[in-house]
């Protein structure tokens, strides 16, 4: 016997809805060109190292998010499912923006911290 | 006797219940989401070490001298490409379309292996330019974040092709059963998201 309760009914048909293969399409085609901005950044001269790193990590947020939404599906899946990422993503750049502040990525310091010796 | 109790029972596939959850959600699935979330968690350890020793080798080579953008840039915009491919093989299988399924799942494969071609060439290279996984920090922090890459994207690859061939031999990858591919997409799409942040993170920005 197969239970099927409303909420399954309802879950299924969120789960159902998924983008038509044009829009897996337009979004290849959006993402090609953010990352073909990207690497003309890289080559761009002029640009100050702070403007590159902003706009970099801008356009990398959004090709993460276009990924994650609509490759993966979870903005027309549960939300349940976003929050089990989310936390995971939540304590990863926790770690990486602890570990930097420790070490002094973003000051230049930290050599006193970590530092290799010539040779070693 | 024996022969009326075969005949009378259901086939082994009816004889599968699928018990409700709390959730109303599929638990194969959750269990996908609580793994990616972990993994995650992985990678975001292996960046920022890799953030951490970055600048602070002593010895040559340094990234500067051995990245070469604009193959990094293909490797990137292939893996991409394969995850266009692994939703358009998963809307296949959902459409019940196990031909479409089969060619953008062997297509995504391909793309991977093409990938993971480019991954072997840059670490050859990079090696007869000196840099091993001893020679710096550098060498000890690239090798190992981008390796743990390579790896998860060869596991991706030998599950995609597992499928496929399954596809032929028993009914495991039926319309029905698209969430077995649809789990397995969410993997492969996973390691395209750690490249978007590698490739910018560590090869473009050079903190």
């Amino acid at each position: 016997m197969v239970v099927d309760t409303d909420q399954q009914h309802h879950t299924q048909e969120e789960e159902h809805h998924h983008p038509s293969s044009r829009e897996y399409a337009n979004i290849a085609a959006i993402l090609s060109a953010i990352t073909a901005v990207e690497v003309a950044l890289y080559f761009i001269t002029g640009v100050s190292h702070a403007t590159l790193v902003v706009m970099l990590m801008a356009l990398m947020v959004v090709k993460f998010v276009y990924v994650v939404a609509y490759y993966m599906h979870l903005k027309y899946d549960h939300p349940y499912f976003t929050l089990i990422f989310a936390g995971g993503l939540f304590v990863s750049i926790s770690i990486v923006l602890a570990l930097g502040a420790l070490f002094g990525i973003y000051s230049g310091g930290g050599e006193d911290i970590i530092r290799e010796l010539p040779g070693e | 006797m024996a022969a009326d109790q075969h005949a009378s029972s259901p086939p082994v596939e009816q004889n599968i219940i699928e018990h409700p959850t709390t959730t109303g959600l599929d638990n194969r699935k959750m269990a996908m989401w609580a793994f990616l979330g972990s993994d995650t968690m992985f990678f975001g350890s292996l960046i920022a070490a890799y953030l951490v020793s970055h600048g602070r080798a002593a010895n040559p080579p340094y990234p500067a001298q051995l990245f070469d953008i604009p193959f990094t840039s293909v490797s990137a915009f292939v893996l991409l490409m394969s995850s266009v491919a692994m939703v358009l093989g998963l809307a296949g299988i959902q459409n019940g379309d196990l031909r479409r399924f089969r060619i953008w799942i062997v297509t995504t494969c391909l793309l991977g292996l093409v990938f993971l071609g480019g991954q072997v060439y840059e670490f050859t290279e990079f090696y007869h330019e000196g840099l091993s996984l001893s020679t710096n920090l550098f060498g000890s922090a690239f090798y190992t974040l981008t390796g743990f890459h390579g790896a998860h994207v060869t596991l991706g690859v030998v599950w995609l092709f597992s499928l496929v061939i399954a596809s032929f031999r028993q009914p495991l990858v039926t319309k029905e059963k698209a969430l077995n591919v649809e789990i397995a997409g969410l993997y492969w799409h996973f390691v395209d998201i750690v490249w978007i942040i590698i490739f910018a993170v560590v090869y473009l920005i050079e903190v």
